[in-house]
C-alpha cells in the first residue's frame, strides 16, 4: 500500500510540474500573439477609452512573470479567471460544456471499441484471408479519412439529402449520432490496427503454440491471445479517448456542437486569454488522468505488472 | 511502464522493432526489403498512387491548360465538362487545375513537416534516452507538456502565433507530431544504449557523442523512417484541417484543405466543390499510410 | 333577489377584468414555440457592456429601451411615451410609461430609468459601445413617471441612441439577483414581452412569455434561440422544418430558398456599409484623383450580381439610407478607361496596391476582394491581396503606422442608426489609436460642419449640413464605396409578422402562424 501511495504522490507531483509547463507555455504563447486583444474583445466601434478599461481589466500591461503568478495562484485556489467576453467565470462555461465534448469522446470511443476490437480481432485470427483484407482496408481507409470530410459527407448525406437527422447542435439524441459516428469511425480504424497486430504477436507467441499443440480449440486459443492483447488495446483506447477529447474540435466546428473544443476555437479566435488558459488546462488534465487511469488498469487487468 | 501510454496517438501498431534477424545471409538487406515491399500488394498500390499524385501536381503546367488561379465570374459553379473536366468553383476556377497544383502544396507541407518534426525531435530523443537520469527528466517533462495538445491543437496554438500561411502551418504541423519522434528516438536509444557494442565503444574510450552518431542514430533510423512515413499522413491532415478553417495556406494558392473550407458555404448550391478536395486527400494521406504499413512489414517480419 | 345581484356583480366584474386585460388575450398560445436559428454565439448577456448586433437582438425579447424603431428606421416610443428638448436643446426631458412592471416584479419608474442610464456614464461599467451616452452630465428625477436628461451640449443622436439595445432599463433590484453585480448584470431582468428561462451556453436561449407583459403578448409561448455557426446548418435546419427563421443563409443558395414551396424570404435594409479604405496619409492614395480613378475602375454592379447574388444595394452616398440624415450623393459609374486615362495624368500608372480583407466577416467579403482585385489589374494596377483572421487584421488595420495595407476592406453599421455614430469611421476624431479610421482623412471644412451638425437641433439643418457632409466625403473619395447590406431573413412561410428594424434586427414579437 506504501509503495501505491508512493507512486500516486510521483504522478501527482509530475502532472503538477506538466501543469505548471503549461501555463508557462500559453503566457508566453500570448505574449507574443500578433492582435491587440482589448480591441478585438471590445469591438471596431468601441472608444479607446473602452479599449483600455478592458486591457486594465485583462491585466495585459503587466509582465509575463506577474501575469504567471497571478494566474498560479487563482487556480490553485479554484479560480480560472473570468472571461473578458462573456463576463462569466471561465470554469463555470467550461463546467457547463465540458460534458457535450466528454459524451462526444465517450460514443466515439465506445464506437471504436465495439466495432473496432471485433475487426481486429477476426483480421488476426483469419490473417492473410479475406476477413483479414477487409479489416486492413477498412483500418487504413479509417486513418486516412479526413474528418472534416466525413463530417460534411454525413452532414450532406443524412440532414441535407435524406433529412432523417439535424444537421447541427446538441438538443435531441438524434443530434448525438453524426458527430458520434464521424470519430467513431476514425477511432475504430486506429483500434482495429492495433488490435489485429497485437492479437498477431500474441497468437504467435510460444505460450499460444504450446497450448495450440495440446490440441486445444482455436477459439481458446484465441481467447488467451485476447487476454494479453488486453494491455496494448487498452492503451490505445485510453489513448483514443484522450485524443478524441482534444481532436474533437473539428468535428464540434462541422456540427456545431456546443463542447469546449468549439468553444476553443472561438476564443483564440476572439483573443480570449482566460478562456483559452482555463480550457488547455483542463485538456492537460484531463489527458493527464487519462494516462493515470489507465496505468492503474493495467495492474488490474495483469497483477504481473508491476509500476511501483 | 509510462512509456506504454506515450505510445503513439496516430498508429500505435508501428512500435519498437526487434534488431534485424540474420536469416537469409546470402541476400542482400536490400533486396529481400524490396521483395518483401512489392509484394506487399497493398503497399504497391499506395506508391503508385502516390506516385500519380506527385506526377499530377509537377506536371500540372503541361497537363491543364487552365491557370488555378484565374477567375472568371461569369462561369463560377459550372458543372463537368468538356472544357472543364471537374467544373469550376464559386470564382470561376477551373477545379481539376486546382486539385492539380494543389498536391504540390499539400504534399510538400506534408513531407517538410515531417522533416521538420524528425530533425528536431529525434537528436532530442536520442539524447534523452541515451544520457538518462535528470536530462532524461527534464526532456520527458517537456515533451508531456506538449504531448498533452494533440497534435491538431498543437499546431492550432502556433498558428494563432506564427500567423496564417503556408510557413507557419508547416512549422505548426511538424511540431505537432514532433513529439512522436522524440518518443520513439528516446525508446530506441534506451534499448541501443544496453547492447554489447555500445558497451564495448564505451569501453573503449568513444565519447558519448561519437557512440550516439555511430550506433544509436542508424539503429534508431529504420522505426524512425516507418514511423515518419505513417507521420506524413497525419501532417497533411493537420495542415489540411488548418487550411479547412482558414488558418492555412490563403487563397487564391489552391492547397486542398483550404479548398475544402471554401466550399463549405457552398453546400446546397455545389455540393460537388467539396468532393474532390477531400478525396484528394484522402488519396494522399492514405497512400502514405499505405506505404508506411508496406515499409514497416518489409523491414521488419516480425511484427506482421 | 340575490341572483340578480351576483349576476349583476358577475358582469360587473367581467367588464372590469375585461377592461384591464390586454387586447388580443385571447390570441395567444399556450405552449406554441417558435425555433430560430442564428450564427453568432453570445458573449456577455449585460446590455451596457453588449457590442454586437445579434446579441443585441436577442437582449431585446427581454429587456427593453424607451425608445424604439420602426421598419423605416423611425423612432417610436416604447418605455418613454413623450420627450421634449428645452429650447437651448442640452435638456431632454421624458415621459415614462405607467403600470409596467420589471419581471422581478419591481416597477418601472424614472428611478430605474436613472439607474439603467447611470450605469452608462459611470467608469465602473465597462460599454464598449457607450460613447454616445458620455453626453449626459446629470439626471434629474422630476416625478416618479418623468425624467430630465442634462447633457454638456446639445445633440439630437442621443434621442436616437436611446433606442440602442445598450441602454435598456434595468431593474435596479437584479443587481442582489444571484450572478450579479453592478458592474456586470449577466442575468439582465428587464421588461420585455419574453423572460429567458435557459441559458445552455454555446447552444441555445430558451424564451418564455411574460404574462403580465404590459403591451401585446406575443402570440408564441417559447422562443428558443439555436446558436449554429456553420451557415450550412442553419440552412439544412430551415429546409427540414426544424427552424423556423433563420438569418443570412449563404447568398449563393438565396434564389433556391426563395423556390422553396415552404420558404419565404424578407430582404430587410440595414445601415451596414462596405468600403475599401484608402489610406490617404501616404502615396499613392494622398491624391484625390488616384482614389477616385479607382472608383471608376470596378464595376459594382456586375460584382453585387454575380459575387453577392444580389444580396446588397449599391452604394449611392457614404451613409446607408436607413442612417439618420442620410442624403444620395451619387455613384462612380464603371469606366475602365476614365479610370486608366485618370490614372495616366496622375502619373500614376502601374502603382501597387495591397488590398486587405476579413475572411467570412462580412457577406462574401473575400470573394468580393478578389473580384475587385482583378477589375483594379484590368486597368494597369498591381494588386497583392491579403487577409489574416478577424484579431490580427484588426491590430493591422487600426495600428497608427504598421498597417500592411493601402486599402482594406471594412464594414460600418451604427446601432443606433445615428449620424455621429457613422461619422466616427469618417472624421478625425476616429483615427487610430483613439479610434478605426485607418484612412487618416484630413478635411478641416467637414470637421468643422461635423462640430456644428452635433449640435444642432433643428432636424432640417442638421440633415442639410450632414448633406454636405455626405457629399465632401463622395468628391473626396477616401473610400471605394461599395454597397450596404441587406438581412436576409429565411423563414417558414406558414409564419406571418416576422419583421425588422433597419438596423439589422430581425423582430418577432408579434409573428403568428398563418391561419
Amino acid at each position: 500500500m506504501g509503495a501505491f501511495i508512493n507512486y500516486c504522490v510521483r504522478r501527482l507531483l509530475a502532472a503538477i510540474v506538466t501543469l505548471l509547463g503549461v501555463v508557462a507555455v500559453l503566457i508566453f504563447t500570448f505574449q507574443v500573439l500578433p492582435g491587440d486583444p482589448a480591441r478585438v474583445i471590445a469591438g471596431p466601434m468601441a472608444s479607446a477609452e473602452a479599449v483600455a478599461k478592458i486591457r486594465d481589466e485583462m491585466g495585459l500591461d503587466r509582465s509575463a512573470v506577474t501575469q504567471y503568478v497571478e494566474y498560479v495562484g487563482k487556480v490553485l485556489r479554484g479560480d480560472l479567471g473570468t472571461s473578458p467576453r462573456t463576463r462569466v467565470p471561465v470554469l463555470d462555461e467550461i463546467a457547463e460544456r465540458l460534458p457535450y465534448t466528454v459524451a462526444l469522446a465517450v460514443l466515439g470511443t465506445l464506437l471504436g471499441v465495439i466495432l473496432g476490437v471485433p475487426l481486429g480481432v477476426v483480421a488476426a485470427v483469419r490473417k492473410d484471408r479475406w476477413p483479414d483484407t477487409l479489416g486492413s482496408i477498412v483500418g487504413v481507409a479509417g486513418i486516412s479519412l479526413p474528418v472534416f470530410w466525413t463530417g460534411i459527407l454525413l452532414i450532406v448525406l443524412f440532414a441535407v439529402t435524406w433529412k432523417i437527422l439535424p444537421a447541427g447542435g446538441a438538443d435531441s439524441p438524434a443530434s448525438y449520432v453524426l458527430p458520434s459516428l464521424t470519430l467513431g469511425i476514425f477511432s475504430m480504424a486506429i483500434i482495429s490496427r492495433m488490435t489485429r497486430s497485437t492479437m498477431i504477436e500474441k497468437l504467435d507467441e510460444d505460450y499460444v503454440r504450446t497450448v495450440r499443440g495440446k490440441g486445444v480449440r482455436e477459439i481458446t486459443a484465441t481467447r488467451h491471445a485476447l487476454r494479453n492483447a488486453a494491455i496494448p488495446i487498452l492503451t490505445v483506447v485510453s489513448l483514443q479517448f484522450g485524443t478524441l477529447l482534444g481532436g474533437a474540435v473539428l468535428t464540434e466546428i462541422i456540427f456545431s456542437w456546443p463542447g469546449i473544443g468549439r468553444l476553443l476555437i472561438e476564443s483564440i479566435q476572439a483573443r480570449d486569454f482566460p478562456m483559452v488558459q482555463g480550457i488547455v488546462l483542463i485538456f492537460a488534465a484531463m489527458f493527464i488522468v487519462v494516462n493515470f487511469v489507465t496505468d492503474i488498469l493495467y495492474t488490474v487487468v495483469d497483477p504481473r505488472v508491476r509500476l511501483y | 511502464m509510462t512509456g506504454m501510454t506515450s505510445a503513439t496517438q496516430q498508429d500505435p501498431a508501428a512500435g519498437a522493432p526487434a534488431p534485424m534477424a540474420d536469416d537469409d545471409a546470402p541476400a542482400a538487406p536490400q533486396d529481400r526489403f524490396l521483395r518483401r515491399f512489392v509484394s506487399n500488394r497493398a503497399a504497391t498500390a499506395g506508391a503508385i498512387v502516390l506516385a500519380i499524385l506527385i506526377v499530377m501536381a509537377l506536371a500540372a503546367p503541361w497537363l491543364s491548360s487552365w491557370d488555378p488561379t484565374l477567375q472568371d465570374l461569369s462561369q463560377a459553379f459550372q458543372k463537368p465538362s468538356a472544357a472543364h473536366w471537374l467544373g469550376t468553383d464559386n470564382l470561376g476556377r477551373d477545379v481539376l487545375a486546382r486539385i492539380m497544383y494543389g498536391g504540390r502544396y499539400t504534399l510538400l507541407i506534408g513531407v517538410i513537416a515531417v522533416a521538420i518534426a524528425a530533425a528536431i525531435g529525434v537528436p532530442i530523443g536520442l539524447i534523452s534516452g541515451y544520457y538518462g537520469a535528470s536530462v532524461d527528466m527534464v526532456i520527458q517533462r517537456g515533451a508531456d507538456i506538449l504531448l498533452s495538445f494533440n497534435a491538431f491543437l498543437l499546431a492550432l496554438i502556433l498558428v494563432a502565433v506564427l500567423g496564417v500561411g503556408m510557413q507557419s502551418v508547416t512549422i505548426a504541423a511538424g511540431i505537432g507530431v514532433m513529439p512522436q519522434f522524440i518518443r520513439i528516438a528516446r525508446a530506441e536509444a534506451l534499448s541501443i544504449r544496453e547492447t554489447d557494442y555500445v558497451a564495448a565503444a564505451v569501453n573503449f574510450g568513444s565519447g558519448s557523442g561519437r557512440i550516439i552518431l555511430r550506433h544509436v542514430l542508424p539503429n534508431a533510423l529504420t522505426p524512425v523512417i516507418v514511423y515518419a512515413t505513417l507521420n506524413i499522413g497525419t501532417t497533411i491532415l493537420v495542415a489540411a484541417g488548418l487550411g479547412f478553417l482558414g488558418l492555412g495556406v490563403q487563397p487564391p494558392t489552391p492547397e486542398w484543405g483550404s479548398m475544402l473550407g471554401e466550399a463549405r458555404s457552398y453546400i446546397f448550391h455545389a455540393p460537388m466543390q467539396m468532393t474532390f478536395p477531400g478525396l484528394a486527400i484522402f488519396l494522399a494521406v492514405l497512400s502514405f499510410n499505405l506505404m508506411g504499413d508496406g515499409l514497416r512489414d518489409a523491414l521488419d517480419p516480425e511484427l506482421r | 333577489m340575490r341572483k340578480l345581484s351576483l349576476a349583476v356583480a358577475s358582469a360587473l366584474a367581467a367588464c372590469v377584468l375585461s377592461a384591464s386585460l390586454p387586447a388580443f388575450a385571447a390570441d395567444t398560445s399556450p405552449d406554441a414555440t417558435m425555433t430560430i436559428g442564428i450564427g453568432i454565439t453570445m458573449n456577455t448577456l449585460d446590455p451596457a457592456q453588449q457590442n454586437t448586433t445579434t446579441v443585441r437582438n436577442v437582449l431585446d425579447y427581454e429587456v427593453q429601451t424607451l425608445v424604439t424603431f420602426n421598419e423605416r428606421g423611425e423612432l417610436q416610443p416604447l418605455l418613454a411615451t413623450a420627450w421634449e428638448w428645452s429650447d437651448s436643446g442640452d435638456a431632454l426631458t421624458l415621459q415614462l410609461r405607467e403600470g409596467v412592471k420589471f419581471h422581478d416584479g419591481t416597477p418601472f419608474d424614472a428611478e430605474a430609468a436613472k439607474f439603467s442610464l447611470g450605469r452608462l456614464i459611470d467608469d465602473r461599467v465597462s460599454t464598449p459601445n457607450g460613447q454616445s451616452y458620455q453626453v449626459i452630465r446629470n439626471m434629474e428625477v422630476i416625478d416618479p413617471h418623468t425624467i430630465r436628461l442634462d447633457l454638456e451640449y446639445p445633440t439630437a443622436d442621443l434621442l436616437l441612441a436611446l433606442g440602442d439595445t445598450v441602454s435598456a432599463m434595468m431593474s435596479p433590484a437584479s443587481v442582489d439577483a444571484k450572478g450579479n453585480s453592478y458592474e456586470n448584470l449577466q442575468n439582465p431582468v428587464g421588461t420585455g414581452p419574453y423572460k429567458l428561462v435557459r441559458h445552455m451556453r454555446g447552444s441555445q436561449l430558451v424564451f418564455e412569455r411574460y404574462e403580465d407583459y404590459w403591451g401585446d403578448k406575443p402570440y408564441y409561448k417559447n422562443v428558443v434561440l439555436k446558436i449554429i455557426p456553420e451557415s450550412n446548418a442553419l440552412e439544412a435546419g430551415l429546409r427540414s422544418g426544424q427552424l423556423d427563421l433563420i438569418m443570412n443563409p449563404p447568398v449563393s443558395d438565396i434564389a433556391a430558398l426563395q423556390a422553396q414551396p415552404n420558404i419565404a424570404i424578407i430582404k430587410a435594409p440595414s445601415d451596414r456599409s462596405v468600403y475599401l479604405s484608402f489610406v490617404t496619409n501616404k502615396p499613392p492614395f494622398d491624391s484625390r484623383e488616384v482614389r477616385q480613378a479607382l472608383n471608376y475602375a470596378v464595376d459594382k454592379q456586375a460584382i453585387i450580381k454575380n459575387v453577392m447574388f444580389d444580396a446588397v444595394n449599391l452604394s449611392d452616398s457614404p451613409f446607408a439610407p436607413s442612417v439618420s440624415g442620410y442624403c444620395k450623393t451619387g455613384v462612380y459609374e464603371y469606366d475602365p478607361d476614365k479610370a486608366r486615362q485618370m490614372l495616366k495624368d496622375a502619373g500614376a500608372e502601374g502603382i501597387q496596391v495591397k488590398l486587405g480583407t476579413p475572411r467570412g466577416r462580412y457577406t462574401q467579403d473575400y470573394e468580393a476582394t478578389q473580384a475587385i482585385a482583378s477589375y483594379l489589374r484590368q486597368v494597369g494596377v498591381q494588386v497583392d491581396i491579403g487577409t489574416a483572421d478577424w484579431a490580427t487584421y484588426t491590430a493591422d488595420i487600426f495600428s497608427v503606422d504598421r498597417n500592411p495595407y493601402n486599402l482594406f476592406l471594412l464594414g460600418w453599421a451604427p446601432p443606433a442608426m445615428d449620424a455621429m455614430f457613422q461619422m466616427t469611421y469618417f472624421s478625425k476624431i476616429g483615427w487610430p489609436p483613439n479610434g478605426v479610421n485607418g484612412t487618416f482623412y484630413d478635411n478641416p471644412e467637414m470637421e468643422a460642419i461635423f462640430e456644428k451638425a452635433q449640435r444642432e437641433i433643428d432636424d432640417a439643418k442638421r440633415n442639410d449640413m450632414y448633406c454636405q457632409i455626405q457629399k465632401m466625403i463622395f468628391e473626396d473619395a477616401p473610400w471605394m464605396f461599395l454597397w450596404s447590406q441587406n438581412l436576409i431573413l429565411a423563414h417558414n412561410k406558414n409564419i406571418e409578422g416576422i419583421s425588422y428594424q433597419p438596423n439589422e434586427k430581425f423582430v418577432t414579437i408579434y409573428a403568428r402562424p398563418k391561419d
